[in-house]
């Protein structure tokens, strides 16, 4: 997406050569492209508007330097308002007040309310909390059954009673329930509804001022589109959240409708659902999310993260390697292996790169994959490692007797080996990642 | 439910965005010389559907064209015709050509939450009672609680049900459970799979299996492979579309969640770019809440009232 971007600007500037400094002409052809993006991202299009014509105050009159584009400076204006509307109020989890601290999870149906109760749970848990887990979703066949699964598989507290008729009740019950077991949070899951159901909104609202829920939080899909606001519009009234947490960001969504909901309430996003798995959930970042809704991927935080697992020298070294050898082998292979191991599981990782890449790497398939390539690699001779071409159907047999694997195995790898090397080769001859200068995928390209 | 009925409910949602858009249109229509500033909000307004800015630019390009050509027809039947030309060849129906006397199967696939096991159930109601014996298949093995869940829509459609172990192969329970519902005599399997990201490569492989057992088993002429799409969804379901097209080997989309009156637009472009077939609209949470697609019918309600 950024690379058809640029190009894009790059012909603009070709009719628009600029001297000196950025001109409206310039920032409006610029905007204009923007525009689409962000409206493709599902943000809402009174959010574009507001956030396009800040950018171009902001941009107008700007010197133009010699090693950005003027394309790359507006881009970086509005990655950073973006930015800062999502940014200007992270906060922490809040749990104090009544004792035990109440959480409400609320929103539409089918947006991971029950999910993030348990990883809340798990969350919280591994933070010192102790959770109790109870749902006042009567409507759903089976929810209160999901949650008690969720809770028992994940050793959490829950709490259930048939017989209590309300969700005021219910709330009651939990709450003596876990003052007797000295349990210090009490996590809310309720039945999800629209936006335009007035009637379940209002037991909501019933059950918040009877009770005092030291959050009550929103449980947005990512996938939402332009209605998002709406929906934001609607729980304000009914509900008024306290923040937000932003779920199945392990879809290749753009999540542009967390930013039309904050940009209209300054609802904090909390935190980050990034997979099935209860211990898929993250604090939320402000700026990866600003490049995922601008479609650059993720790629910033996560080279960020690579920088800190990545010594200077170590890359330096790695750099001028790659200067005199030019191809890829099996040794850098290994070594970037290494090293994304130590920053989480390979999945997760994969997972934060634009589709194109994903798509390419994740063959390797997730980290259970990951030992058995380890595993060929480490049963290479030394050549072998280095000119890949050496290996044979014999050569390959050994190898794969010698790792324990088979020879499709083998053969697998090889290939995607292939598709690594001319992947790596396009980033090095391609432009780096945007306000990454100088570094690159993997942190091995230039 | 009276088919009427839910048209008109759905509609009255659309009715404020409607009166708005309506009212563009119309001035757009009579005034003599027309701002950028005012196109440009008539584009927003088709934005807010949901129908992705391409196509909005490209509705409101074709009519500046229109007005700048035509004096005499109205904008409304302009715009009537525009729109349903995007859905074009729409065929609602399932099991067009489908063998009579062979099993039928719906496999229903989509990303999680967006309604899938609710439409499993409303489809094994509304089938049963146009005649057929509906089994309901529970392919997810992997949420908890969703294979309880698709019980309790069996007993509510008094269809018959099959499930696997938690944790099982889904192409295994899959495999199982058609054998089981002709065992039983059933004419129709409806399978409820998990719901899954649609950019996750393991879950996209496991879909693939799902569906490439199935065919082992049924004719092609009885299949249908359905992408379960919530109305609320932005542009994503586009890319949700596009990747699940090849994998599951779509023929149709069923739309959840239309009592939302989120616009939906992105049927729209869903059916431009793929040519995948709107089956059927989810309005509620109930069993009968689920209405045959209408491409005439919508478009008309759209712009008419
Ligand atoms: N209002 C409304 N809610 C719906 C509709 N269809 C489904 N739902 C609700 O959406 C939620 C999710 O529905 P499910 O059928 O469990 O979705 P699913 O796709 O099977 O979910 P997973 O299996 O967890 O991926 C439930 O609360 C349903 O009641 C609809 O047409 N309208
Ligand atoms: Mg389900």
């Amino acid at each position: 997406m950024f690379e058809i971007l640029t190009d894009k600007f790059n012909n603009i500037f070709k009719k628009l050569r600029s001297k000196g400094k950025l001109s409206e002409a310039e920032i409006d052809a610029i905007l204009k492209e923007l525009r689409m993006v962000l409206l493709e991202s599902d943000v809402h299009y009174r959010v574009v508007k507001d956030l396009t014509s800040r950018v171009r105050e902001r941009a107008v009159g700007k010197e133009v330097m010699e090693s950005v584009t003027p394309g790359e400076m507006v881009i970086k204006i509005l990655w950073e308002e973006i930015r800062d509307i999502l940014g200007g109020k992270t906060q922490e989890l809040n749990l104090s007040g009544s004792f035990p601290a109440l959480v409400m999870m609320v929103g539409l149906q089918g947006s991971g309310k029950t999910t993030t109760c348990g990883k809340l749970g798990v969350w919280l848990k591994g933070r010192g909390y102790l959770p109790l887990l109870i749902s006042v979703d009567t409507r759903r066949p089976a929810a209160k059954e999901q949650l008690k699964i969720l809770a028992q598989g994940a050793n959490l507290e829950f709490f259930d009673d048939p017989q209590v008729s309300t969700p005021q009740e219910m709330v009651r019950k939990a709450r003596n329930y876990a003052r007797e077991k000295s349990l210090d949070v009490i996590l809310v899951d309720t039945a999800g509804r629209l936006h335009v159901e007035e009637e379940l909104l209002r037991e909501l609202k019933e059950l918040i001022e009877e009770e005092e829920f030291a959050e009550r939080l929103l449980v947005l899909d990512a996938t939402t589109g332009q209605e998002a606001v709406k929906v934001a519009q609607s729980f304000e009234n009914w509900v008024h959240p306290t923040g937000l947490v932003l779920t199945k960001v392990d879809t290749d969504a753009r999540g542009g409708a967390v930013l039309s909901i904050v940009a209209q309430t300054g609802w904090p996003v909390k935190l980050v659902g990034v997979g099935e798995k209860l211990h898929q959930i993250e604090a939320f970042h402000p700026d990866r999310m600003a490049s995922r809704i601008m479609g650059l991927g993720d790629a910033l935080t996560f080279i960020e993260k690579i920088d800190r697992a990545i010594d200077e020298e170590e890359r330096e070294k790695l750099i001028k390697k790659k200067v005199e050898k030019k191809e890829l082998d099996f040794n850098d292979f290994l070594e970037e292996l290494e090293r994304v191991k130590n920053m989480g599981s390979f999945q997760e990782i994969m997972d934060m790169f634009p589709g194109q890449v994903r798509g390419m790497v994740s063959q390797v398939d997730g980290e259970k994959n990951l030992k058995k390539v380890e595993a060929i690699i480490n049963s290479m001779t030394p050549e072998e490692r280095e000119n890949p071409y050496l290996i044979n159907a014999s050569r390959k047999r050994r190898i794969a007797r010698g790792s324990g694997t088979t020879v499709q195995e083998v053969n697998r790898l090889l290939k995607q080996f292939e598709d690594f090397r001319k992947l790596w080769k396009q980033m090095e001859k391609g432009r780096p990642l945007p306000f990454s200068k100088g570094r690159g995928f993997f942190g091995l390209g230039r | 439910m009276e088919k009427e009925g839910i048209w008109q409910r759905w509609m009255q949602g659309m009715g404020k965005m409607k009166e708005e858009v309506k009212e563009h249109f119309s001035q757009l229509w009579t005034k003599k010389e027309v701002q950028e500033k005012d196109w440009e909000e008539l584009e927003e307004l088709l934005i807010q559907t949901d129908m992705g800015p391409a196509l909005a630019m490209e509705i409101v390009e074709d009519f500046r064209e229109f007005k700048k050509s035509s004096r005499e027809s109205s904008w409304q039947e302009w715009l009537y015709q525009k729109l349903l030309s995007l859905l074009e060849g729409n065929d609602p129906s399932l099991f067009a050509t489908a063998k009579e006397g062979e099993l039928k199967a719906i496999i229903l696939s989509g990303v999680n939450g967006v309604g899938k096991t609710t439409v499993a159930g409303k489809l094994a109601f509304l089938f049963n009672n146009q005649g057929e014996r509906a089994c309901l298949i529970a392919a997810d093995t992997f949420r908890a609680a969703a294979m309880e869940q698709l019980e309790i829509w069996a007993q509510r459609a008094k269809c018959h049900y099959f499930k696997g172990t938690e944790g099982a192969d889904p192409g295994a329970v899959v495999f199982d459970g058609i054998n089981y519902a002709r065992r039983q005599g059933n004419t129709l399997v409806i399978i409820d799979t998990a719901g899954r990201s649609h950019v996750n490569r393991n879950l996209l492989a496991e879909l693939e299996k799902v569906v490439r057992v199935t065919k082992k088993l049924i004719v092609p002429s009885n299949l249908e492979s359905i992408l379960v799409v919530d109305a609320l969804a932005g542009q994503n379901a586009f890319l949700q579309a596009q990747s699940l097209l090849p994998v599951a080997d779509l023929s149709g989309i069923i739309l959840t969640k239309w009592d939302s009156q989120a616009k939906g637009g992105i049927v729209f472009r869903i059916k431009g770019e793929f040519d995948l077939p709107i089956k059927y609209l989810g309005v509620g949470e109930g069993i009968e809440d689920l209405v045959p697609f209408d491409s005439e019918e919508f478009v008309k309600a759209i712009i008419y009232d």
